[in-house]
Order: C-alpha cells, then structure tokens, then sequence
C-alpha cells in the first residue's frame, strides 16, 4: 500500500526536553493505524509535526498527494467558539456538507462541536488521508458508531488514517496497525501490525510491556 | 476542488472585534454629515479614526493559531506570505474602509482630491496604524499593541516631551525638514497629527519605510511560527 505521508527520523524537542524523536512512520492509503500512547506522550505533538504546524528538529515528512488533499481534526476544542455552527460547516467541508444551526459553536455540548468538526472534515470527499486526534472523546454511542463506520467507508475508498485516541476499545475494532508512542519513541510494532482483530486486552499487554521496557 | 478563501476565512473566524467597526462607521457617517454641512469640517475625525484603528487593526494571530482555530486555513494554505498578508487585509479593512468613505466625504465637499486623508501624510498615517499594531500583536493578545502604543503616546503627552516638537511642527513648517527623525519619532509617538500637518517627502518615507519594516517582521513572525496548540508542552 502507497504512502500517502511518511516520516523518517523525525525529532521534536523544546529545549532540553525530547518530546519524540527517531519516529519512523508511513500513513498508508487503506488503512486506519491507531496512535497510542499516555498523557503527554506528544502524540498531538506528532500529528501536528508531521502536518507541518509544529517544526520538526530533526527529520523529514514527505507528502505524495496534492496540497489540500490530506485533513487534521484536533478536536472541539480546536473550534472557534463565536462563530456558528452552519458557517464553520460551509467554510471547512467547502460546501460538501450542510448544517443548519445558526447557533455559534460555544451554544453547543462538548458532544455536538467534536461531531461538527468531525463531520465537516470527513465530508470533503478529494481528501486522501486524515490525522485525527482523540476523535472520539465526547461522542455518544451513536456518534462513535458513526465516525467508526465512516472512517472504514473513507478507508475502503482508498483513504488513509491515522488516529490518536486514549480510547483502545474504539482503536481495536477499527485499526489495521497501532503505533505506540511511549518514551518519546515510536514502535510499530510486527505482530500487532498484521493482526485483523486484535483486542482491547492485548493493546493494553502490549502498551504496558513497552512502557516497562528500558 | 474548491479552495479555501484566506480571506473569506479570516473574515469569519477572526473579524475585527464589532464593536470597534460600529464606532469606525458611526465616525465614518459622522465625516460625511461634518461635510454635507461644512467642508472641511471633518478633518478631525481622521485623528478619531487614527486611534480606533489602532486597537482595531491589533487582531493577534499565534492566539487564535496556538488554539487551533486556523487549522483549516494553515492546513490548507500553509503558514506562507499570502496568509499573513490576508489575515492583514482582513485585520485593517474596517479602518480602511472609514479612511476612505471619510477621504471620498471629503473630496467631493471640496471638490478637489487634494484632502487630508488622501494626501500623501494621510496615506503614511493609515499605514503606520494599520502595520505596526498588527505586527506588534502577531504573537500577542489582541488590543494588547494598540493599548501600549496609546499607553506611551498618553506617557509622552503628559511628561511634556512631545509638546516642543510640536509646536516646533505647528509653528515652523521647516523643522521638520531640518530634523527628519525627531520628525519622524513625533509622528511614531504621536500619529493622530500625521494627516494634519505637511511634512517634508524624507518623514513621510520614514513612516512609509517603518510601516513595511513592521509588515513585513509581522509577515515573517507568521511565515516562521509554529503552530503547537497552547496546552502542549512548550
């Protein structure tokens, strides 16, 4: 499967301090990879390092579609508070979705922004991949059922993923791999890469075997 | 694939705040009714406007970006000269528009184009208030540029440090040609009097080449940020 966004030797640190650094990644087309990892790891970090909002100290991304074809969802709280939902919609998809609350963004439950900046980036149907961060935090059961299910229809369209999320019962029904960033390092690891279904349980054995190895 | 308009984006992510464009056009229609009257009359409304477009051209950018509500736009643009220079445009457009409808007010009341606010001072005026607060927010709170430059004007007036200048400026139309940078220092200090007064062309290139100075720091600011929203660990 083609890369669509790859990361070689990629470093970022603030000062002294290494928030990551070696990470070697491929954002390939079908496929959803899962970014695990604890509080602070840097994962929001590394997604906006590999979009190119954060500097990398160290390291390369390379990009092999068209600008404006790959898309980022931080979260809701990453949405501009007085401005209303229905132009937020009309700005970001450009015009592939629709919403008709004129309410401004701040009117809404923590719930309803994620899922409107969600919606709005998972509409525009010339993106080729996208890097979501905790897109799943404040969705109810039925918003998490829908991003899950749009993301394989976005995926088996050719799409790529990469999705960080503290949610592993979400991730392991959704991912073809997992990347655990643990330690300011990067592991892919083989063997969780090639399982179809891997489970909430092995996740959490392999994210505590890492987290336990020097 | 349908771009995403900078311009049309800023519009509406971040405006100038509304409070300050109401009171730009209420100073605005109250240069056009000045003139209707008398011609000429309005003259001081452009030192009002002068200060309005001070705080409001002071818009800050990294806030808003270090927040991620710019994601889209530098997502989709990339944090280059043209995003920069449309959050500028955005940022100043209220100002320049009340410049304007009070510079048309004025012209057609005189029935000359030789007016304050389109003479070459007035020019320098609107783009010394219009860059420099702008730039000096880029990586501030918004109005936080505005309330400092005033801050300072406010501190030199009540010291007495501007006042000899300019009188020197109001009562010798050669000092400023004799002292083009206290000239130009005045006018920094103090630019409600630019479009108001003659100054020699040597002050009004300072003013010119301080306000690209600061446009183009502020464009440079933008162009080399990052961009790590304001909870990451920086």
């Amino acid at each position: 499967m083609t890369p669509i966004l790859e990361a070689r030797g990629l470093a970022k640190r603030y000062g002294a301090r290494t928030i990551f650094s070696g990470v070697d990644l491929a954002v390939r087309e079908r496929e959803i990879t899962g970014l695990v990892g604890g509080n602070g790891a840097g994962k929001t970090t590394l997604l906006r390092t590999l979009i190119g909002f954060v500097k990398a100290s160290a390291g390369e991304v390379t990009v092999s579609v068209a600008p404006g074809t790959v898309e980022h969802f931080g979260g809701g709280e990453t949405l501009p508070p007085h401005i209303s939902a229905r132009t937020w919609t009309r700005l970001v998809s450009r015009g592939s979705a629709a919403c008709d609350d004129r309410r401004p963004i701040r009117m809404l439950s923590r719930g309803s922004r994620q899922l409107l900046g969600l919606s709005a980036v998972l509409a525009r149907r010339e993106v080729r991949a996208f890097l979501l961060d905790e897109p799943w935090e404040g969705l109810d059961p039925d918003g998490s059922r829908w991003l899950s299910e749009t993301a394989r229809k976005r995926r088996d369209g050719g799409c790529a993923f990469l999705v960080s999320s503290h949610r592993l019962h979400d991730l392991a029904g959704l991912c073809d791999r997992y990347a655990f960033l643990v330690g300011g390092r990067l592991a892919v690891l083989p063997a969780v890469e090639i399982a179809k279904h891997v489970g909430v349980a092995d996740l959490v054995r392999v994210f505590d075997a890492l987290r336990c190895s020097p | 694939m349908s771009r995403l308009s900078p311009l049309r984006f800023f519009a509406a992510v971040s405006p100038p705040a509304r409070v300050l464009v109401a009171v730009l056009a209420v100073l605005a229609s109250g240069a056009v009714a000045l003139e209707v009257v008398d011609a000429g009359a309005s003259d001081w409304v452009l030192a009002s406007i002068v200060i309005v477009q001070i705080f409001a051209s002071s818009t800050g950018f990294h806030r808003h970006a270090t927040r991620g509500y710019y994601d889209p736009i530098l997502l989709a643009e990339g944090p280059g000269v043209r995003l920069a220079l449309a959050h500028f445009v955005v940022s100043v457009a209220p100002g320049v528009g009340a410049w304007s409808a009070t510079g048309i007010a004025q012209v057609i009341a005189a029935r000359s184009l030789s007016v304050p606010a389109f003479r070459a001072p007035g020019w320098a005026a609107l783009l010394l208030i219009s860059a420099i607060p702008w730039a000096a927010s880029v990586r501030i709170s918004r109005f936080a540029a505005g309330a400092l430059w005033l801050l300072v004007t406010a501190s030199l007036l009540v010291s007495g440090v501007l006042l000899g200048p300019l009188s020197a400026i109001h009562s010798q139309p050669s000092w400023a040609a004799l002292h083009p940078l206290r000239a130009i220092g005045v006018g920094l200090a103090f630019p409600m009097v630019i479009p108001s007064l003659r100054w020699p062309a040597p002050v009004i290139g300072g003013f010119l080449g301080v306000s690209l100075l600061a446009l183009s720091l502020g464009v440079a600011q933008i162009v080399r940020g990052e961009f790590a929203l304001s909870e990451e660990g920086t």
